[in-house]
């Protein structure tokens, strides 16, 4: 037997992670009857979410190894019979999809680690297998190159993360799939649209087979695909689902905050300029560019007016989503520059990582404290200083302060903005990220006095430290070694990204 | 292949909107149960309200794929109605054995007739929007697809209820083959349609 081709690494390893979750789910409560004292629970509840983050931390692995050849321009493919005409069970790992699969099995590992600490961990076999089986689905949505598979894996996937956070708020998980849900089916609506008229599912020859479609047609694709995934990335008006998720699900609620707006913006990337021409799809830079500067300025707003921590981090999350959208609706413009695309696509990977820093501390200050209401947590800076650094930094970062990677994203934007004369959605994004800043430094700064009694806080698990610690440790490693995602994001443009681009999208 | 007769199209038209009424009206009826297990059966309408709709696009458009998606989508609601049925059927007990598995069978008989991976029913509704799509209905595609999102809502509160009945013995068995066939469909979709295929031949009407 020869050895094993990296495309059946990556099928093997979709097929395996959810059933080796459901494996952990079948075999944790059996184990757990042979514990007889609270501290053997208490040890054993970790097992779980340690095997979740060894699965996790393979997957990094085989992401990284994916990584040269992806951006070097030889996608690995992996085609299999599915149905015999219709459409196929196909994966491609490109320079889109392998970095994303880094970041959703980085972004994946952070979570299991923050479960493993979380004291008030009930059922734990359930969520490592959900989480890992949901990390399963997005990974492999992320690599599909059909759109039959991409709509599959994405319903999938959702389906696994409403499991998971009904487990601690039914209500706001039921909330959260009836949004996202939606959505999906907007996308299939899309999908089938281009489907029907292109003659073929599979991603890749799409650009050549649209050529011929009419106008109004390719503009109703690229707005269902567009308005369908609006939820995945939090983005207004289909943002209302993670403040809901953030109040009631509380430490669930980092798994969709984080993985749903990678797959997002990965399949708006692969779905918009990856296989349409957005210059040719009337009507989308307004709605991206207005749906993009609402979506900031709701967030940054709602972000400076908010009273908690854990909301703060859903209105970052919802911010967030702005600069990607304005990048895709500036790209509609004809003289975009490609930096602009560029840009869209290093947001898609910096903001998850900002983010994590900011999620990842907020719940382990709730944990240490018992509360995360700002007024109450003064003097947490002196207490707690390494989860207010990932709350500094990754709030910073989203608001594109330097050195952070949001600096560099937004550099690229502006500049792209201002040589294709957009001032006004440049301004917007000047004025929304000074908001966002203000929102995080006055965050910090009524955490600075130290209250009088002292804040009280409890013993916590050195997971949860462990895992704001390696959020932290990405974020600066981002922010130092930019060059090479630069680079990437050049590699992507010339391969996955600019398939229809005809030009358009050469870097300069 | 000729197209179709001006008759043939005001037959397919007429039989579109019905399916589109059948599958709206039973969806709003299954959100709003009288009984336990109503809304599971309202979904089962509404679920052949749209082999109606396969079934009309395959007249407007014959060279599509109407009659295959009609044929899967038929199995797919037949296949969650008798899994709904087993679970349901059962009289309520105090005992615990059996009400897991009931509990995973209804799951997944909801999950086919909503249309949602990883059971048959998520290909046989693909199937029937194309052909929806195929024959120029596209508000009526949009329709189908709102529709089928809508069905989530009696979803949500038949599941909150949890399953009265459980599984044991024969029907347990019967239950566990039906669910692995609607599972199998799902995840190599390239069964269902040769199962289609294969039926519309036997029956002489492909």
């Amino acid at each position: 037997m020869g050895p094993l081709r990296p495309d059946t690494i990556i099928l093997i390893w979709l097929l395996v992670l959810p059933f080796f979750g459901a494996l952990c789910a079948a075999l944790f409560p059996r184990l757990s009857l042979g514990v007889h004292s609270e501290r053997e629970a208490e040890a054993m509840r970790r097992g779980p979410f340690l095997l979740g983050a060894l699965a996790s931390l393979m997957g990094l692995g085989l992401g990284i190894s994916l990584f040269p050849s992806a951006v070097g321009g030889s996608a690995v493919t992996a085609d299999y019979w599915w149905t015999k005409d219709l459409y196929h069970l196909r994966f491609q790992a490109d320079a889109l999809s392998a970095p994303v699969l880094v970041a959703l099995c980085g972004l994946g590992l952070l979570v299991h680690l923050h479960l493993a600490g979380h004291p008030l961990t009930s059922q734990p076999h359930h969520r490592a297998a959900l989480l890992l089986a949901a990390q399963g689905c997005l990974a492999g949505c992320c690599l599909s190159a059909d759109l039959i598979l991409i709509c599959f894996l994405l319903q999938l996937g959702l389906l696994c993360l409403w499991r998971l956070v009904h487990l601690d708020a039914p209500g706001a998980a039921n909330s959260m799939l009836s949004v996202t849900f939606v959505g999906s089916a907007a996308v299939l609506g899309g999908a089938l649209l281009i489907w029907v008229r292109a003659g073929d599912s599979s991603t890749a020859p799409l650009a050549m087979l649209l050529t011929a479609v009419e106008p109004s047609a390719l503009a109703w694709m690229g707005i269902l695909v567009l308005v369908g995934l609006l939820p995945l990335i939090a983005s207004f008006p289909a943002n209302g689902w993670l403040p809901r998720v953030a109040e009631e699900g509380f430490s669930l609620a980092l798994a969709p905050a984080l993985l749903l707006p990678v797959t997002g913006m990965c399949l708006l990337l692969r779905l918009l300029p990856g296989t349409m021409t957005l210059a040719l799809l009337p009507g989308l830079g307004v709605v991206a560019l207005t749906l993009g500067a609402a979506t900031l300025w709701w967030g940054a707003i709602r972000s400076l007016l908010t009273g908690s921590l854990r909301h703060l981090a859903a209105w970052l999350t919802v911010a967030q989503a702005g600069p990607f959208l304005i990048a895709l609706g500036a790209a509609a413009n004809a003289n975009a520059p490609s930096g602009i695309v560029r840009g869209a696509a290093l947001q898609a990977l910096a903001a998850p990582v900002a983010l994590a820093a900011v999620w990842l501390a907020t719940n382990t200050i709730r944990c240490r404290f018992g509360t995360d209401s700002i007024p109450e947590l003064a003097g947490l800076l002196k207490r707690a200083p390494l989860a207010s650094l990932g709350l500094l930094i990754g709030g910073l970062s989203v608001a594109g302060i330097p050195p952070f990677p949001g600096f560099h994203v937004q550099r690229l934007l502006m500049s792209g903005l201002l040589a294709s004369h957009s001032y006004l959605p440049a301004v917007a994004l000047l004025g929304a990220d000074a908001v966002i800043t203000i929102a995080v430094l006055d965050t910090l700064r009524r955490m600075l006095p130290e209250a009088r009694p002292p804040l009280s806080a409890r013993w916590s698990s050195p997971w949860l430290s462990a895992s704001v610690a390696l959020a932290v440790l990405a974020l600066m490693l981002a922010s130092v070694a930019f060059a090479p995602l630069a680079t990437w994001s050049e590699q992507a443009l010339r391969g996955a990204l600019s398939i229809s681009g005809g030009g358009l999208f050469t870097p300069r | 292949m000729s197209a179709p007769s001006a008759l043939t199209s005001a037959v397919a038209m007429i039989a579109s909107v019905l399916g589109a009424a059948l599958a709206l009206y039973a969806t709003i009826r299954a959100a709003r149960p009288q009984a336990p297990g109503q809304g599971f059966g309202w979904m089962v309408i509404a679920g052949s309200g749209y082999v109606l709709l396969a079934l009309a696009a395959a007249l407007a458009a014959p060279q599509g794929d109407g009659l295959q998606a009609a044929a899967i989508q038929a199995g797919a609601v037949l296949l969650a109605a008798a899994l709904g049925g087993l679970c349901l059927g059962q009289s309520k007990d105090g005992s615990s054995s059996g009400k897991a598995l009931a509990a995973v069978v209804l799951f997944g008989a909801w999950l086919t007739l909503l249309g949602l991976p990883p059971m048959v029913g998520f290909h046989a509704r693909v199937l029937v929007y194309r052909s929806l799509l195929q024959a120029g209905w596209h508000g009526t595609a949009a329709v189908a697809l709102a529709v089928s999102a809508a069905g989530l809502v009696p979803a949500f509160s038949a599941l909150s209820l949890g399953c009265p009945g459980a599984l044991r013995g024969g029907r347990a068995a019967i239950a566990v083959i039906l669910l692995l066939a609607a599972l199998v469909g799902g995840m190599y979709p390239g069964f269902a349609v040769s199962t289609a295929n294969y039926l519309l031949a036997a029956l002489g009407v492909r």
